[in-house]
């Protein structure tokens, strides 16, 4: 019987929000799948298009996230907001590539929201699975 | 081979691409780029001596 | 004469103290009598007016304060006495027993499953939530188990379970549970001392009054906070009694005399739609004065959120069917009904802590009628007690948001400074010498792996002998070593004692929680601190992939994998000093110009102050005797130099190292300066021919022309452009007592920075790689530092090239540049673009 389909997620997390959110998930024991695998950056806007770029369009995984402070909080005051305007950006390179708008996730996470960060992962891991592998696996 | 960039008095000055024969040549040198509007300094290396200028740009356009 | 201080109460006002002191030179104590700190900032969702995380927001500060050598935490212990004389008081302070060994107790929580006694009602969380009879107070540091007295079989018993040990002490590997604890009393000796207590609740029988206690679903403001948090009984969701989601929820303001209940219920509305669109809330009140503009914007923004507000009288609760509650009220002279709201919340007046008034009682000092700190008749200033060099700060002088608690506390630390300036930097540990390997980054990395078993929570989930054989087949993984706690360095300090390694991998819990610590057995065997890196094989695995333990030590195989590759390519980076100009700049002969400037120079810093009128006395707002003693002691120091008649002109720099010109009708005068304060009045002149300051120092406006900064409750005084300050008027319409805090507030934040002869930063910053700047100056808009300049070079064939520097001093290692580049020619150390793809391409791999 043929193994069900794991996809393999990278969560890009901000130092100052999600990435204590995810902590914050641990602390509450909040369950989520194994797909997802945590980078720590300092900031949500650290995060330069072609990681996720690359990631996809190499085949290295399957979906991308990107986790950062909600508007106002930014610790660098508006990083997540240029997060944002580079998200609208890689939403129309991955229509260029062919390559589903779902597979990539823009998500605002506080530290205290450890249940909202083992949601999304979730939702994540299942849109994944039903989309199926990136097409430029190898 | 000498480094592009020195910092000196805790500012940062860039490298013209030149080994310079004589202290005198690159003196020469620095005084035509200070005409330039330009800060220049003096640096030797292993009995080269090496000509680093910066100048701060404040309107900024991008293209 | 002491250079430390006694700090009662560890919660926004306290820690905030205590971090404000240490930053100046003065070593803190810093006593709480729960067992965790953090105060109610920490209990509470969210706060006014910036609507804020709350316990995020103070989650970092706590860290920095529990790990900072210098601040000695006493938690769950209580001042019984203080004896003495300011700069010299001898304090009684009672430790009480939490019959577990905190110098042992690593927080593994292996005994909290055994432990026979459930259902123990929460403190932390109002009596909501269940524990064992061995818990954890709060998840907030100090993270120590702590067993409840009351609940304990074998305390009450003298035996527990069938065994000779009880079953706590059995699970315990660190044998940390010690039942023949008792209340012991230590002596501290200080210099001075700051009250931060806060205020509680005022539980009255007006509470049961209005069904408290008596109906279900009615609860006060601080219960209904613990509903609201995400680390509170019930995950952050508004449970009814009988668990279902609360749809209608009203709140009554039972104390309209001080704004703060009505911002509370106004924020928990607020916090109830923001987690329920659905929700409907009304927050009734008896006529709450509004009159400071941050906070009524904050109600603007919560009545277009619908949160609805409304005046009302006579406000009746009586039981309705299924556990609702109906209230009758009065507005506008008519009868009103809110019929079967699912939750009723009632907001009680705020009174000072309970252990206050034992507290006042115990260490000699007045309270007024109503149970607040008070001064001695004559004394008008806020910040004193009775007592000389006994100050007070924050909630426990009478009922305040955690914005104007933050700049009481700045302002007590300039109070208690002050005071000890002569013996600042005394009593404080020097940090720990650090002799490092001369690792450079073109050494082949050879990396010491430690996996870490952290009791059961990896150890007790992971196939960890397979994950341990897994990591030292990786790259550059030249031994593995297992621990049961790698936090106590055991372990490392072991396998770096052979000096073969030039690299740390650590498998184990949270790098931010515990980098400062791993980071210090790191530098302990020699090794440079950031060529060490926290794999997060519990948060972010165990304990969140526990229903599948073979999936984990898979994911857990693929951290490490992520990691090793990670601190290969970490490089050896050093610290940097950055000199201080050790002198500060006050714009502005206001009250809280003057009273800034006067508690620097008694604190023995330089400081310039610049007034435009001709003479101090004759500014507006200095009409007053308070006012004008402030300003004849100021004229008594010498190390403070007033200008009057002037006006600054240009000014340049960055924090540490400003430079200002003073132009007075005698000529102009340049100042070296480590900060500047702006004390102005709000309406200052436009900018002058002789400069635009505020240009140059980028300070912003609102659109009623305050003055604006940094965004959050903890950072009022702070502008975005670091070493700068607000005060006063300049920022906010407020009266001169308020303002002489503001100001003395402002000092502390001066005293932070000028007091040391260099600051110290982390070298995380951003780098620029010569080789492939090519100048196009993406970079430059993007950086929330104002950090990167665009400069012109000349090339020996006259061509002109460009390239940016990066200002080390403010840089704030955001990586903003890095994204932005086009061209790879800028990153953030240890956050290189080619290391962040290879944990990508480590994800994609298979173990």
């Amino acid at each position: 019987m043929e193994k069900e389909f794991e996809p393999k997620i990278v969560a890009f997390c901000c130092n100052w929000c999600s990435y204590l959110a995810a902590d914050a998930a641990g602390m509450a024991r909040n369950q989520y799948p194994s797909n997802v695998h945590i980078i720590r950056c300092m900031c949500s806007g650290m995060v330069h298009p072609n990681f996720v770029m690359d990631a996809l369009t190499k085949g290295l995984a399957d979906g991308v996230m990107v986790c950062g402070c909600h508007p106002g909080d930014c610790h660098y005051q508006d990083g997540n907001k240029r997060a944002e305007s580079r998200s609208e950006a890689i939403f129309l390179m991955l229509e260029d590539f062919g390559l589903e708008q779902e597979r990539f996730r823009l998500e605002w996470i506080s530290a205290a929201e450890g249940q909202k960060f083992a949601g999304v992962a979730g939702e994540m891991t299942q849109t994944l699975k039903e989309l199926g592998p990136n097409l430029y696996k190898s | 081979m000498p480094s592009l960039s020195a910092k000196i008095d805790g500012k940062k000055f860039m490298w013209d691409k030149f080994m310079y024969a004589s202290e005198t040549e690159a003196k020469e040198k620095m005084a035509v780029y200070e005409k330039e509007g330009f800060e220049a300094a003096c640096l030797t290396e292993e009995g080269e001596y090496l000509v680093y200028t910066r100048k701060v740009i404040t309107e900024i356009t991008l293209e | 004469m002491k250079g430390s201080v006694l700090v009662v109460g560890a919660g926004p006002a306290g820690m905030r103290a205590s971090s404000e002191l240490v930053n100046q030179g003065f070593k803190v104590f810093l006593v709480e009598e729960k067992p965790t700190i953090g105060g109610k900032m920490a209990q509470i969702d969210k706060m006014f007016p910036s609507n804020e995380c709350s316990s995020c927001t103070i989650m970092p500060r706590m860290l920095e304060i529990a790990n900072n050598p210098n601040i000695n935490i006493i938690a769950f212990a209580e001042v019984e006495s203080i004896t003495g004389e300011p700069g010299d008081f001898k304090v009684k302070v009672l430790k009480k027993p939490r019959y577990v060994d905190p110098m042992r107790c690593n927080a593994c929580t292996d005994c909290f499953p055994v432990c026979p006694v459930g259902g123990v009602p929460m403190e932390y969380n109002l009596g909501r939530g269940a524990s064992k009879a061995i818990s954890f107070y709060s998840p907030f540091p100090p993270r120590k188990a702590l067993i409840h007295p009351d609940k304990c079989n074998y305390l009450l018993s003298g035996e527990c379970g069938d065994q000779e040990q009880p079953p706590c002490v059995q699970a315990c590997e660190r044998r940390a549970i010690d039942f023949s604890q008792k209340p012991v009393t230590g002596e501290l000796h200080v210099g001075a001392v700051i009250i931060a207590t806060g205020s509680d609740e005022l539980h009255t029988d007006r509470l049961a009054e209005y069904g408290c206690g008596k109906m279900p679903n009615v609860l006060t403001a601080l219960e209904y906070e613990r509903l609201l948090s995400g680390l509170g009984p019930t995950g952050g969701v508004v449970k009814r009694d009988d668990g279902t989601a609360a749809q209608t929820v009203a709140w009554y303001v039972m104390d309209s005399a001080s704004p703060i209940g009505f911002m509370t219920a106004v924020t928990e509305a607020m916090g109830t739609i923001e987690k329920n669109s659905n929700a409907s809330v009304w927050v009734l009140h008896e006529n709450t004065n509004i009159s400071r503009e941050t906070y009524s914007d904050f109600i603007q923004k919560a009545q277009e959120a619908n949160v609805e507000i409304v005046l009302a009288d006579a406000v009746a609760p009586t039981e309705g069917t299924e556990g609702n509650i109906n209230i009758s009220y009065q507005a506008a002279g008519r009868e009103n009904e809110l019929a079967g709201v699912n939750m009723f919340v009632l907001v009680p007046p705020l009174a000072p802590s309970k252990s206050a008034q034992k507290l006042a009682q115990n260490i000699g000092v007045q309270l007024n009628p109503w149970g607040f700190f008070d001064k001695q008749s004559g004394d008008s200033h806020p910040i004193h007690t009775s007592r000389e060099g006994i100050f007070v700060c924050g909630s426990a002088l009478e009922p305040k948001g955690i914005d104007d608690a933050a700049i009481q506390a700045c302002a007590a630390a300039s109070h208690a400074a002050a005071l000890l300036s002569k013996v600042r930097g005394t009593a404080m540990a020097p940090p720990p010498e650090k002799q490092s390997l001369p690792i450079t980054s073109e050494d082949e990395p050879s990396i010491a792996a430690l996996i870490c078993k952290c009791g059961p929570n990896i150890g007790g989930l992971l196939d960890i002998n397979a994950l341990a054989e897994y990591t030292a087949s990786l790259p550059h993984v030249n031994q593995v070593e297992l621990a049961p706690f790698g936090c106590d360095g055991v372990k490392i300090r072991e396998m770096l004692r052979g000096k073969e390694f030039n690299r740390v991998l650590v498998g184990g819990c949270s790098p931010k929680t515990h980098e400062e610590v791993f980071a210090m057995h790191t530098e302990g065997g020699g090794i440079n601190r950031y060529l060490m890196e926290i794999v997060n094989l519990r948060n972010h695995c165990t304990w969140v992939h526990s229903t599948d333990p073979k999936e984990a030590t898979e994911k857990a195989k693929t951290l490490m994998r992520m990691g090793a590759r990670r601190v290969a390519l970490q490089e050896p980076l050093e610290d940097i000093h950055i000199p201080v100009s050790p002198a500060a700049l006050v714009i502005g002969g206001t009250p809280s110009g003057v009273a800034c400037a006067l508690k620097l120079a008694q604190a023995d810093l330089q400081v310039y102050l610049v007034e435009k009128e001709s003479d101090l006395n004759v500014v507006k707002a200095n009409q007053s005797s308070f006012v004008s003693r402030l300003i004849e002691a100021l004229a008594k120091l010498e190390n403070a130099r007033v200008f009057t008649g002037a006006e600054l002109g240009a000014v340049q720099g960055f924090m540490g190292n400003f430079n200002a010109e003073i132009v007075t009708s005698a000529g102009k005068e340049e100042v070296d300066i480590g900060s500047i304060v702006i004390a102005t009045d709000l309406n200052m002149a436009a900018p002058s021919d002789n400069g635009d300051y505020e240009a140059q120092l980028f300070l912003q406006r609102s659109t009623n022309n305050f003055f604006v900064g940094m965004l959050g409750n903890l950072n009022p005084l702070d502008f975005n452009t670091a070493g700068v300050f607000k005060c006063g008027p300049a920022r906010m319409e407020m009266g001169v007592l308020d303002a002489i805090m503001d100001g003395e507030g402002a000092a502390s934040r001066v005293a932070g920075i000028i007091s040391k002869t260099e600051m110290v930063k982390s070298p995380i910053i951003s780098v620029v790689v010569d080789e492939k700047c090519d100048g196009c100056a993406y970079c430059i808009e993007p950086c929330p530092a104002h950090a990167v300049a665009l400069i012109e070079y000349m090339q020996h064939d006259g061509t002109k090239k460009k390239t940016v520097e990066v200002n080390d001093a403010v840089c704030l290692g955001c990586g903003n540049c890095m994204a932005t580049c086009p061209k790879d020619a800028v990153y953030i150390q240890n956050f290189k673009p080619e290391q962040i793809m290879e944990m990508v391409h480590s994800v994609s791999e298979e173990a």
